[in-house]
């Protein structure tokens, strides 16, 4: 077609954060969280969290039943790192503490002007809980800071 | 945190919860507010680039997926304004045939046409969305610049 101009994706993305990681989808993540939650309940948050965590977090459930807790801590690692954040693991073979000196999602989200939801740290402790459910380990979410979504997380082999 | 690159399996399952909870009328409600407070810098870029604009918007928005981005094409042409966007491989039913699969929500491909044409059509746009193809992993939205008079 004369006049037309085809634009390949390898334009440069001028709307894109530095890392590359679409940090928007934290927003849209924490709109529907906060939407859940209005309109039909904290139970409601609790186990769209849960039912995601069980069915896309399969494979880390599993892996967590025959590694064990270095499972969860290069999944961790690996997810704060792709956001340009570092976290700090603590532990041995039985528990694992994990602390996030500040939330790259809640970072994103207030840079950005939006609304953090009321129940974010369910993405921590709605999930990490289904995470472990059937395996040897066990999740408490210690410290959570609503304002910088900073966290310690705590993981431990449950008592036999 | 669940991080930015897991969102559309846990997008998928937010409107597969929306949906048991308030049926169809849930999630249309949650996009249309989605539209008004997170879409808020579409009509700033659509404004000041015009059809371009979509296009790095789209660039942006599915940025996640490569794969998907592979098929995002914008066909400007000065007269006529126009604006279509291909998704090939759309990060939806890729989540769906991946191994860590989540199962499919039935109104996930309805989220362009509440979304941003709802956004585009004040701002002169007259737009389309086509997702009769959607168990193939495409869809195409258009949009075309409505001319005076």
């Amino acid at each position: 077609m004369a006049g037309t101009v085809l634009m390949e994706t390898a334009e440069p993305n001028t709307l894109s954060s530095a890392e590359g990681v679409h940090k928007d989808f934290h927003a849209a993540l924490s709109a529907g969280i906060e939407y859940l939650d209005q309109h039909y309940g904290e139970d409601a948050v609790r186990e769209f969290l849960r039912d995601f965590a069980k069915s896309y977090y399969a494979p880390l459930n599993r892996s967590l039943r025959h590694r064990g807790l270095s499972a969860l801590r290069d999944h961790i690692g690996e997810a704060y790192s792709r956001e340009g954040a570092e976290v700090v693991f603590r532990g041995n073979d039985d528990e694992l503490r994990v602390e996030v000196p500040a939330c790259p999602a809640v970072a994103h989200i207030r840079h950005a002007g939006y609304p953090v939801a009321r129940l974010f740290r369910e993405t921590l402790g709605s999930v990490y809980a289904a995470v472990c459910d059937g395996t040897p380990f066990a999740f408490e979410l210690l410290e959570y800071d609503d304002a910088t979504g900073r966290s310690i997380m705590r993981f431990h082999r449950r008592p036999q | 945190m669940i991080p930015a690159t897991d969102f559309i399996p846990a997008y998928t399952e937010l409107l597969k919860a929306l949906a048991r909870r308030g049926g169809r009328e849930a999630v249309h409600d949650f996009w249309n507010g989605l539209a008004t407070s997170l879409l808020e810098r579409l009509p700033d870029v659509v404004a000041e680039q015009g059809v371009r604009g979509c296009w790095l918007y789209w660039n942006h928005s599915l940025g996640q997926g490569a794969e998907a981005l592979e098929g995002a094409l914008l066909e400007e042409t000065p007269a006529s304004a126009e604006f279509s966007i291909l998704v090939r491989n759309c990060p939806h039913k890729g989540v769906g045939n991946g191994l860590r699969a989540v199962e499919r929500s039935g109104d996930y491909c309805s989220h362009c046409d509440v979304l941003y044409v709802r956004v585009l059509r004040p701002m002169g746009y007259d737009c389309t969305v086509d997702t009769n193809h959607c168990d193939e992993g495409y869809c195409i939205l258009h949009a075309k610049r409505r001319t005076a008079g």
